[in-house]
């Protein structure tokens, strides 16, 4: 099983994800610090990648916000990977690392504007594709 | 915001009560203010609306979606 660990930093867990267009392989996948946000009920992505990956609405969505005020943004589809180190050890005993990725497609909403600690708010609608263990200011991730 | 999206949000609009009898919780593919098709799967949609149409050409919605909370982030958006 891939597991990613890494340890929560000032009460957030922060963590590096690959973002790309589905279909659109001539396009680098940009990587980008990610706030895993449990309170999120979707992904969120911020302007400022929009314009690094040159990304195409895929239409209209909404934000409600905590006074209530309902905010219109756009839409846009990505495909998320998490770059997991894997060190395998042989059949003769050599310690071999590779780099695998577990990820998937998901609709985000474009943020209003860019924080600067992250670039990607990751929403329970990704979040609850993985099995999650947050120990001692540690956090852990596998599919 | 492009043409497509503001096009094909008003047609959403405009068809959402009788969309969401219908299909709930479905994704709809839009396309010139029309409805081209619904799916079960974001993924199978994006991916019908890229090859028929080409990316930043179609509209994808899923059919009774609320507006988002951002849980805490909510007090900056």
């Amino acid at each position: 099983m891939a597991t990613y660990s890494s340890k929560a930093v000032n009460n957030q867990i922060i963590i590096v994800v690959d973002v790309s267009i589905p279909r659109l392989e001539a396009v680098m996948p940009v990587r980008v610090k990610s706030l895993f946000d449990t309170g999120a009920q979707t992904t969120c992505i911020s302007p400022k990648i929009i314009e690094r990956l040159g990304l195409q609405d895929i239409g209209i969505g909404y934000f409600e916000t905590a006074s209530g005020a309902i905010i219109e943004t756009l839409r846009y589809h990505v495909r998320l990977e998490i770059p997991i180190v894997l060190d395998i050890e042989r059949r003769d005993g050599i310690t071999q690392r590779e780099v695998v990725s577990s990820g998937k497609g998901v609709t985000t909403l474009a943020l209003t504007h860019s924080p600067s600690e992250y670039d990607l708010i990751l929403g329970m609608d990704f979040i609850s594709n993985f099995h999650i263990t947050m120990w001692n200011n540690r956090f852990i991730l596998s599919n | 915001m492009s043409d497509q999206a503001k096009m094909n949000h008003e047609a959403y609009i405009a068809l959402q009560h009788k969309l969401e009898a219908e299909s709930m919780g479905k994704i709809v593919l839009m396309h010139d203010g029309e409805v081209i098709d619904i799916y079960e799967d974001n993924d199978a949609a994006y991916d019908d609306g890229c090859r028929r149409y080409g990316l930043g050409n179609f509209s994808l919605q899923v059919i009774g979606e609320r507006p988002a909370s951002l849980g805490a982030l909510s007090l900056h958006v």
